[in-house]
């Protein structure tokens, strides 16, 4: 009973964020917007971390396996991913090094920003 | 034979016994390399491939599977909530970190994809690539991108992260600062890399679990300008 009102709860969550997503002027993704609402729900207290917890954890640790049946549709792209193989693979690998390296020696800056901040509040 | 096979319930034990094998290897092999995802997706191919099961047969049951995608992506807005107090305390870093992180991305896939003069449906496969797989296949699909291609790209990148990251954090000269590791971790190979980063340390794995979200809902607001990249 109990998983089952966590079901109700997390799809009405996703129902609200499908409505809205249909009144929004751009593309957006209903799921994505229902990340946002779980997470503002939480926040505001309006749902209670307990009232979803198992269901979401459930999802967490299967996230993977439900990817599955989509990956296997991959079968009708394979002439196009041969003609784009290299690219695809050059291109995945260098920007992940790239975006690895960006990210890092900005919160490094970043971080060295915040600790100056915070001492000049100090002596201030 | 075709009514019991276009029955939902056969696409989805083969998906759950394709995924079992796939975490037993995994857990046998004992690296990241063994993706459970990879391993039951050649699984799947090879065996849809020599049997000749039509795809409409296993989509009966795979996609009631898909369908989950959905609310599994609601409940990753838990795991920030989870991992706000972290956020607050770091807010500059970490905010910081995720803008320059997803615009990095997007931004470096445009250029080289434009150098190798790829086709717009590619592009748009693999501008989201360095998110979340729940996040980067709808961002794929709204701009005419193909999910399945997006898909190689996002495991690509996931797996480099869960094998390389730790290597990578020295070589960049990052590793001294676990906020900076798991944030770059996070940011350039989502969940997959997080699972390593967790194994580094508990601060790691926060910050790249936060990573996840945060860089996931940036890569989304920088999607909608996708359209005038094409």
């Amino acid at each position: 009973m109990k998983v089952l009102w966590q079901v109700g709860i997390l799809f009405a969550v996703c129902f609200l964020a499908q409505g809205a997503v249909e009144l929004l002027p751009f593309a957006f993704p209903a799921s994505v917007l229902a990340m946002v609402f779980v997470f503002l729900l939480l926040l505001t207290g309006i749902l209670k971390k307990r009232q979803i917890k198992d269901l979401a954890d459930w999802f967490s640790q299967n996230m993977a396996f439900l990817f599955v049946p989509y990956s296997v549709g991959i079968i009708q792209y394979f002439d196009l991913i041969r003609q784009n193989l290299f690219g695809i693979l050059f291109i995945s690998a260098v920007t992940m090094l790239f975006t690895f390296a960006v990210t890092g020696w900005a919160v490094k800056g970043l971080m060295r920003l915040q600790q100056k901040l915070e001492r000049g509040h100090e002596h201030g | 034979m075709a009514e019991l096979l276009s029955n939902p319930v056969f696409g989805i034990s083969v998906s759950i016994a394709a995924y079992a094998v796939g975490v037993w290897l995994n857990k046998r092999l004992k690296t990241p390399l063994a993706n459970p995802l990879l391993i039951s997706l050649i699984l799947l191919v090879c065996f849809f491939t020599v049997t000749g099961i039509p795809l409409e047969y296993y989509n009966e049951g795979g996609d009631m599977i898909s369908f989950l995608i959905f609310p599994a992506t609601a409940s990753i807005g838990m795991s920030i909530y989870d991992n706000f107090d972290l956020l607050k305390r770091n807010l500059l870093p970490v905010l910081g970190g995720c803008l320059v992180g997803a615009l990095s991305s997007v931004g470096s896939v445009w250029l080289l994809a434009k150098l190798f003069c790829m086709d717009d449906p590619i592009l748009a496969s693999l501008l989201p690539k360095s998110v979340t797989t729940a996040i980067a296949l709808p961002l794929s699909e709204q701009n005419g991108g193909i999910p399945q291609i997006t898909m190689v790209a996002v495991v690509i990148a996931g797996t480099m992260g869960a094998v390389l990251g730790p290597t990578l954090a020295k070589l960049f000269h990052i590793a001294d600062s676990k906020v900076a590791t798991g944030l770059a971790i996070g940011c350039s190979s989502h969940a997959a890399g997080t699972s390593t980063a967790v194994q580094m340390g508990e601060a790691e794995g926060a910050m790249s679990g936060l990573a996840i979200g945060i860089c996931g809902l940036f890569t989304v607001l920088l999607s909608l300008f996708f359209k005038y990249l094409l």
